[in-house]
């Protein structure tokens, strides 16, 4: 194998907050420290909006990150240019905060949950030699997206998140406080994309005279401090309180920060039934991979960035025969515009479209996992089956460790085909 | 050597003359003196001269913030300093931002905040920056009621303020001698001391227009009386202290502004020259100028309200008058939703002024003899700097900070 022992590679991320981008920063770092013989890897750290930073990330990365810093300051004061100093820079942000760093810039993203990324991003996903992303979604999104005519030419490649589950996890002490027996799980943002409020009235309209139905939220506003905790429970108990005051089903608000083995112990199928997401559209999908990892089975609407890993090839036992077939609870949708009071200036804009889930479909899945919970087991399984031996750490990091590997190679160019050659 | 507790502060400058710079001061020079501590104090205003890091000894630095600083800087500090604990004092509204993000703060270094609220009822909208800490500290007896029962989850301990009691002392008769033959318009009167910011909730021109009154009653020989108050007099925050004067006739002695800012010991001189010292604030946390004059024995007159009432009376015995409020008026902003403000009237004003003035000298000494027994035993300075070194030794060794991080939940499973 080549030696890039002298080689360096930049990559600027929000490697110590708790947030999907920050863990595809990790993801990248971590793939990229562990190359044998591979290039020094050099850390910017940026901060994800206000998220919540881990004091177990900032102790794995604060020596990288000083050291960055430290190298930063001697580049300025030696007039150094960046560009002739680093052989390559991946940026793991939102395509519109990318910029010119190195003459070998990687973009990396799970680009917009829409139909089509924002045409602001078109010339910033131009100046990227090349770009990464979470999904086939995601890929799709950036490709059509339409700027004046002129469209993203830069190639874009897909490095899905790998599993992070262990085999055996310790039960969560949180849900020894948990009464009832048939539980549904959502880890996710309070945020207009994620949709919660409608799937909290779509399950207690479903569960509403059953004591025995609980849905766990793991859900936070902004971070996870004490005030963040006080507006999202306000949020959740007015909403419930004005439409639902006679309710007997059971939601539960978790808040907070949990270490990354608490998080996994979340994914228990001995208390969890189901996974739940009515989200408008995901990039990936973190917290529903995880469950599929879990062998939990996944309601979600059947669309966007998650798609990728809810389908397995499974034989048919009469004909032998081999297809590829969703394994998860589908919720049927429409396609329809963001609602103006959605909108997010320069991100998500008025021509942007999203899924919207339908309530009918999404109780209905929830009835039939409740009901007939076998089937969806069986499937659940098969499906941890094959992503457990599709998405492993050792697979992704080499295909991230292959980009290096190619930049550092030769520069690369895509032809009009899509036929990648080597300069 | 054992290794020092690191404290991070975040306040007033601890060198500014303010109530809270001047409290942080006592509180670090504590926590110094004891050689247990190490201190690196955010010193805020909204703006310095200069902002160098400041070597104050060893053991302490001050680097002067706007404001009280930020997100980035807070986080920088800690991770560069490692502190053990974080302190920080004044009204919580000053510290929304902090609290936006204790959770990057709080599982490595416990939150102490010193606190006061003047007034009930409960402010229940403040439970959500109460809960954010690990401590509180009270700086009143009805801010500690106000702590246990609108956050009863966080462990609170009332930790009042203090005077330097050899600095706020009783002046030798030959010293107050010196004073008034240098201002001979104090010559011969009974003199009532007001040392106040010139503020809305001081009353200030209440106080004036009330004094013209009592003036007004022939028991008063006007030539003999007279209000002395230190203090701005054009301050923008409060009202034009010298046209009020002036409108209400007050022109020939009745009134002196001592305007010059002065040290603590000059303001002890004031106090010990008075016969009582007033505060009808309709709003007061604390109110550190009755404390220093209680100190000076000088007996104090006094609204019933915040921190005063614990000041007049220790529930037993009294050390001046406390005027309890006529009306108890529910204020508010969109900030704080609604506090009581406490007015009282007019005729109790008097009537309490009357009572002072009319009594002898003796009696006048021997209840601020009592004032200043009653700060020895509970507003100690010597106390209070063994109190916050005892204190903050216990805290760091029950809640530990970093890897010995311990009694900090992060997380909570509600039931909605």
């Amino acid at each position: 194998m080549t030696n890039f022992a002298d080689k360096k590679v930049l990559i600027m991320g929000s490697f110590c907050n708790i947030s999907g981008y920050s863990l595809h920063s990790r993801t990248l770092a971590d793939s990229l420290i562990n190359m044998e013989n591979g290039p020094e890897v050099f850390l910017i750290d940026l901060q994800w909006a206000e998220a919540t930073r881990s004091p177990a990330y900032v102790s794995r990365y604060e020596d990288r990150i000083a050291h960055t810093q430290q190298f930063m300051k001697f580049l300025q004061s030696t007039n150094a240019k960046v560009n002739e100093v680093f052989d390559c820079c991946f940026q793991v942000r939102p395509p519109n905060e990318w910029q010119r760093v190195t003459n070998f810039d990687v973009g990396v993203t799970a680009a917009l949950e829409t139909v089509t990324a924002p045409k602001e991003w078109v010339d910033n996903c131009n100046m990227m030699k090349k770009i990464l992303v979470v999904s086939t979604h995601a890929k799709q999104n950036l490709l059509n997206a339409v700027c004046h005519g002129r469209k993203i030419l830069t190639p874009i490649e897909v490095v899905p998140f790998y599993n992070t589950m262990p085999e055996n996890k310790e039960k969560f002490c949180g849900y020894e406080n948990i009464s009832t027996t048939k539980n549904f799980l959502c880890v996710s943002q309070l945020a207009p994309r994620k949709n919660l409020h409608n799937m909290v009235a779509w399950f207690i309209e479903e569960f509403k005279d059953d004591a025995d139905a609980g849905l766990i939220l793991k859900t936070y506003i902004k971070n996870n401090s004490v005030m963040d905790r006080q507006l999202t429970s306000e949020s959740f108990n007015k909403f419930i309180e004005v439409n639902f005051p006679e309710k007997k089903c059971k939601i539960y608000l978790l808040h907070g920060g949990l270490s990354d083995s608490e998080i996994e112990s979340l994914y228990d199928k001995e208390t969890i039934t189901g996974y739940v997401s009515a989200a408008h559209g995901e990039g990936f999908g973190i917290p529903i991979f995880n469950a599929v990892c879990s062998g939990i089975p996944v309601i979600a609407p059947a669309w966007s960035g998650h798609l990728d890993f809810l389908s397995a090839p499974v034989k048919n036992e009469t004909s032998g025969k081999v297809k590829t077939k969703n394994l998860f609870l589908k919720t049927s949708y429409d396609i329809k515009k963001v609602e103006k009071g959605h909108l997010m200036p320069g991100l998500i804009t008025e021509d942007c479209e999203w899924c919207y889930p339908i309530a009918k479909s999404f109780k209905k899945n929830l009835r039939s996992l409740v009901s007939s919970p076998k089937s969806h087991e069986k499937n659940a399984e098969t499906l941890k089956e094959h992503i457990l031996e599709t998405y492993t750490k050792e697979k992704i990091e080499g295909l991230y460790q292959e980009v290096v590997n190619s930049i550092i190679c030769g520069e690369q160019e895509e032809t009009k085909d899509g036929e990648t050659i080597y300069l | 050597m054992p290794k020092k507790i690191k404290v991070l502060t975040i306040s007033d400058h601890p060198l500014l003359p303010s109530g809270v710079g001047t409290q942080t001061k006592y509180f670090i020079e504590a926590l110094i003196a004891s050689g247990k501590f190490e201190v690196f104090s955010l010193g805020g205003a909204i703006k310095h001269p200069n902002y160098n890091l400041m070597k104050m000894s060893d053991d302490w630095r001050v680097l002067p913030v706007d404001g009280y600083g930020d997100r980035a800087k807070i986080l920088s500090i800690i991770e560069e300093f490692k502190p053990d604990l974080m302190w920080f004092m004044t009204d919580p509204r000053y510290y929304e931002w902090l609290w936006a993000f204790e959770d990057d703060i709080r599982p490595n270094v416990p939150m102490v905040y010193y606190h006061v609220w003047d007034n009930y009822p409960f402010p229940m909208y403040n439970r959500r920056y109460y809960d954010s800490n690990d401590v509180i500290a009270t700086i009143s007896k009805v801010t500690s009621d106000i702590v246990q029962n609108v956050s009863p989850e966080v462990e609170e301990r009332y930790l009042p303020h203090a005077v330097p009691m050899d600095v706020f002392k009783s002046a030798e008769p030959a010293k107050i001698k010196e004073i008034i033959e240098q201002n001979p318009k104090l010559e011969g009167k009974t003199i009532f001391f007001w040392n106040n910011r010139n503020a809305r909730r001081k009353q200030s021109g209440t106080l004036l227009y009330w004094f013209s009154e009592f003036l007004k009653q022939e028991s008063i020989d006007n030539n003999k009386v007279c209000l002395l108050m230190h203090t701005d007099p054009a301050d923008p925050h409060g009202q034009p202290l010298e046209y009020l004067s002036e409108s209400y006739g007050l022109k020939n002695g009745e009134v002196i502004f001592s305007k010059a800012k002065m040290g603590a010991k000059e303001l002890a001189y004031l106090y010990s020259m008075a016969a009582c010292t007033i505060n009808i604030a309709d709003a007061e946390g604390f109110g550190l100028a009755t404390l220093e004059s209680l100190s000076c024995e000088t007996p104090i007159i006094v609204t019933m309200t915040g921190g005063l009432q614990e000041q007049v009376t220790d529930g037993e015995q009294w050390f001046g008058i406390g005027i309890e409020p006529a009306s108890k008026a529910l204020i508010g902003s969109q900030q704080v939703p609604y506090i009581y403000e406490d007015r009282i009237s007019k005729e109790d004003f008097i009537a309490a002024m009357n009572k002072m003035y009319h009594m002898s000298e003796e009696e006048r000494n021997e209840l601020g003899k009592a004032g200043r027994q009653h700060i020895l035993k509970n507003y100690n300075f010597e106390n209070y700097g063994s109190q916050w070194v005892e204190f903050m030794e216990d805290i760091h060794n029950r809640y530990g900070s970093w890897e010995t991080r311990k009694n900090y939940k992060a997380w909570r499973l509600l039931e909605l």
